[in-house]
C-alpha cells in the first residue's frame, strides 16, 4: 500500500478488544438471523 | 517507562479479503476474532521489532477511506475503519503499526451472497469480530448490517430479504 513518507513514529495505549460480543451470546433465537416464516399449503380434506 | 503519545486507538482505513474463515489482508494473513494483528517483523529478515523507521514492516492503513480509494485498493475486499496502536508509525498518506484490530466493516452489495442461508454464515465468520458490519448498496450510503451492540439491524435485514439478484449470464 503507498502511504508515502515516513513523518514520526508515536506511541499508542493498549487497546481493550471486544470480547464476546453480546450481539452473538444470547441463547434466543438460535439464529441471529429472523426466520421467514414457512408458507402456510393449504391440505385438502 | 514509556509515556504513550496515543491514550486512544488510532482509527484509520485498510482493505481485506472476506472468505469462509473470516478476514484476510490482501497478503493472505489471517485476522483472528478476538486477537490483535501483530506486525510479523520476521518476515523482513532484520530481527527488529515492527515497525520502526528504516524498514517497511507493519501493519499498513490509509488514513482516510479516499486515498484507499485513490489508490485503487478498495475494489480488492470489504473495506474498514481499522484500530492500530503499540508502535505505530505515521506516513504522509497512512500508518504502519505494531498491532491492528477492525474496527467496522463495510461491504459491497455484490460481496454477499444473494441466498439468506448463504449470506446468514457468511456473515457469522463476520460477525465473531465484535464489529459493526455495514452494506454499501449501490448509488446510496452504507446501510448498517450489524451492530456490535444490538446485533441485526431491521434496516440490514430488510436490505438483505429485498436485494437485487445477480445478472444472469446468458449462454448463447
Amino acid at each position: 500500500m503507498q502511504i508515502g513518507e515516513p513523518l514520526r513514529t508515536v506511541i499508542v495505549e493498549p487497546l481493550e478488544l471486544p470480547v464476546g460480543e453480546p450481539a452473538t451470546i444470547q441463547p434466543e433465537p438460535e439464529s441471529p438471523f429472523p426466520q421467514p416464516e414457512p408458507e402456510k399449503v393449504p391440505v385438502a380434506p | 517507562m514509556s509515556i504513550p503519545d496515543h491514550i486512544s486507538p488510532i482509527v484509520a482505513y485498510r482493505v481485506w479479503q472476506w472468505d469462509s474463515l473470516g478476514l484476510k489482508s490482501l497478503n493472505n494473513e489471517q485476522w483472528f476474532p478476538g486477537s490483535a494483528l501483530e506486525a510479523n517483523a520476521s518476515r523482513c529478515g532484520k530481527g527488529h521489532a515492527a515497525p520502526t523507521d528504516g524498514c517497511t514492516c507493519g501493519v499498513y492503513a490509509a488514513r482516510d477511506l479516499a486515498h484507499l480509494q485513490e489508490i485503487g485498493y478498495a475494489r480488492y475486499g470489504v473495506n474498514g475503519e481499522v484500530y492500530l496502536w503499540g508502535t505505530v508509525v505515521e506516513h504522509q498518506l497512512g500508518w504502519r503499526a505494531q498491532y491492528a484490530y477492525p474496527k467496522s466493516i463495510v461491504l459491497p452489495h455484490d460481496a454477499i451472497p444473494f441466498k439468506l442461508s448463504e449470506a446468514e454464515s457468511r456473515l457469522e465468520t463476520l460477525i465473531m469480530y465484535g464489529v459493526d458490519i455495514f452494506v454499501m448498496p449501490v448509488a446510496s450510503p452504507p446501510i448498517q448490517l450489524w451492530s456490535k451492540q444490538s446485533g441485526l439491524d431491521r434496516a440490514g435485514f430488510d436490505w438483505l430479504i429485498e436485494k437485487p439478484a445477480p445478472p444472469r449470464v446468458l449462454l448463447f
